[in-house]
């Protein structure tokens, strides 16, 4: 079974090709959800209070996701902090995960950051996902409702694809012209064939 | 300062000329005088005179259109004092006589319809309408002749010429709306057949923000064989203030079922739509349905299926469905060989 990392800058539709490769029997490791399951547990809630006060807890007592990320945003060391609390935490998940699905033909680790943390390293494959950057800024305003600025500011903290591109065995373009499903099934079956 | 008369013959000649002034102006008082006692004297007597009148029709014979008559003007010969023939020349001309058709007997001659009507029968009612009693002496022609086409209804619809600019961030809420929206022509079957439309006059609008209630003129056609059942049209322009809005909707899937399952790449789509500020809160992702269709000919086509908007409230424009072709895959059932 291999562990293949997929990743991409925002908006460029990792989620969705997540969702092709599983229906090609790839087992899909999601490590936004998972951190959001990990920040809910009682312990990391009470670290993070410790760290930022209770003014980060919501109306429900649990962490207000959005002012940790507004507070994350001009904070490296908070940044650091938070990273080296959940990260190691989330990727220890995705080994108990790999264990679980040994069966099947691979699992795919989708994160926003693989490359930056070095972590592909510890993965057998790199898919990279690429996309125009006008056509992610339209993708993120659509679904998280933000404004361009927003956008472009939450980009100015990522990579450029450029940079990306010579860390990746495979990068899948989802410029909305190219077919995905077939650049999809090309990647699976060289993937499987190894 | 000399001149050619002598100085004494100056006050002889002033007074000449004051005394020639005096007897022509009494001269000229007598001569209009006598003039005007001529005059009076000659109106007093009875002359014959001929005055022309303008002819209308009314009342044609039910279910025909008059398409020609043998005359459009009549001469009445009046007996009369001379007084009374000034009244009625100058100051008490009408502008038409009326000339009542009902009882007009119709008859058919080499495929047309034809009437004739002697105006002997009618001098009574013309007397009336020119304000004479005794001194009507004739009516010239006798008889007016006219020619009948079957009159035919139809209803056609109104086309409004109206041209319109809206402000920026206005759009249209609904269609024009007409009232009437369409109305009676008659005219004959030839004629009416050949009207697509009944016109209205042209107005136009610029930088509308608000809504446009109006009276429109219709324009009737050249032919006088053509009627219209009214004259006027109301015009509504409905204008309002829309703003955008997006909804996020699962896409589904016609006609699935077969021996092959659909998988769709993405599932959701965004549907970008415009709608008026006052249906901001009336509108949810409920009233909306987006679907692809299994269809197994374009199937084999092609690599991405179209998103189709199969509901959604009248009341909104849809600006854009992101993405507005998906891609998919074909599931072959475990079952099937």
């Amino acid at each position: 079974m291999l562990k293949i990392g997929l990743t991409g800058n925002i908006g460029s539709g990792k989620t969705l090709i997540a969702k092709i490769f599983s229906t090609f029997g790839a087992a899909v490791f999601n490590s936004d959800d998972e951190a959001k399951l990990i920040m809910k547990e009682v312990r990391m809630q009470k670290l993070l209070i410790e760290r930022f006060g209770s003014h980060i807890l919501n109306e429900e007592n649990i962490i207000d996701r959005k002012l940790l990320a507004q507070l994350l945003f001009n904070d490296k060391d908070a940044l650091n902090f938070v990273n080296h609390l959940i990260h190691p935490l989330v990727r220890q998940n995705f080994k108990d995960f790999c264990i679980k699905h040994a069966n099947d033909p691979c699992c795919i680790y989708e994160a926003a950051i693989i490359i930056e943390t070095s972590y592909y390293k510890n993965l057998d494959r790199l898919i990279l996902v690429t996309a125009p950057e006008k056509l992610r800024i339209q993708r993120v305003i659509d679904r998280d409702k933000i404004n361009e600025a927003l956008v472009k500011q939450r980009m100015e903290n990522q990579w450029s694809e450029d940079e990306k591109i010579p860390f990746a065995d495979f990068v899948i373009v989802n410029d909305g012209i190219e077919p995905l499903v077939k650049q999809c099934v090309d990647v699976f079956n060289k993937i499987c064939a190894e | 300062m000399k001149t050619g008369i002598p100085d004494n013959e100056q006050p002889v000649q002033d007074s000449l000329m004051k005394r020639f002034r005096d007897q022509f102006s009494i001269f000229f008082v007598f001569l209009v005088f006598s003039s005007f006692i001529w005059v009076v004297i000659k109106l007093s007597k009875d002359f014959t005179s001929t005055i022309t009148y303008n002819i209308n029709f009314k009342n044609a014979p039910k279910g025909r259109i008059i398409s020609g008559s043998s005359d459009t003007v009549i001469n009445v010969g009046l007996d009369a004092k001379g007084f009374t023939l000034i009244k009625y020349h100058f100051l008490q001309k009408i502008p038409v006589i009326n000339i009542d058709l009902t009882g007009l007997k119709i008859r058919y001659y080499a495929g047309k319809e034809e009437g004739c009507l002697p105006l002997n029968d009618q001098i009574q009612k013309i007397a009336s309408q020119i304000g004479v009693k005794r001194d009507l002496v004739f009516v010239s022609p006798d008889t007016i002749r006219f020619e009948f086409l079957t009159k035919y209804k139809r209803q056609i619809p109104v086309l409004p010429q109206v041209s319109y600019e809206l402000r920026p961030q206005f759009m249209l809420y609904d269609s024009v709306q007409i009232q009437p929206d369409s109305i009676w022509v008659f005219g004959p079957e030839e004629l009416i057949d050949s009207i697509q439309f009944i016109y209205t006059e042209q107005k136009s609008f610029s930088d509308l923000s608000e809504n446009q209630e109006l009276e429109l003129r219709l324009i009737k056609p050249e032919s006088n064989l053509v009627s219209l059942s009214e004259n006027r049209v109301k015009i509504l322009i409905p204008v309002e203030k829309y703003t955008e809005r997006s909804f996020e909707l699962p896409v589904n899937i016609v006609n699935s079922g077969t021996e092959y399952a659909l998988r769709i790449f993405p599932e959701k789509v965004i549907v970008n739509c415009l709608v008026a500020l006052k249906d901001y809160n009336r509108v949810d992702e409920a009233m909306f349905e987006a679907v692809v269709t299994y269809d197994s000919v374009e199937m084999q086509a092609a690599t991405r299926l179209k998103v189709n908007l199969v509901k959604y409230p009248s009341f909104v424009h849809i600006a854009r469905v992101e993405p507005e072709r998906i891609e998919f895959i074909l599931i072959k059932s475990a079952n099937k060989p």
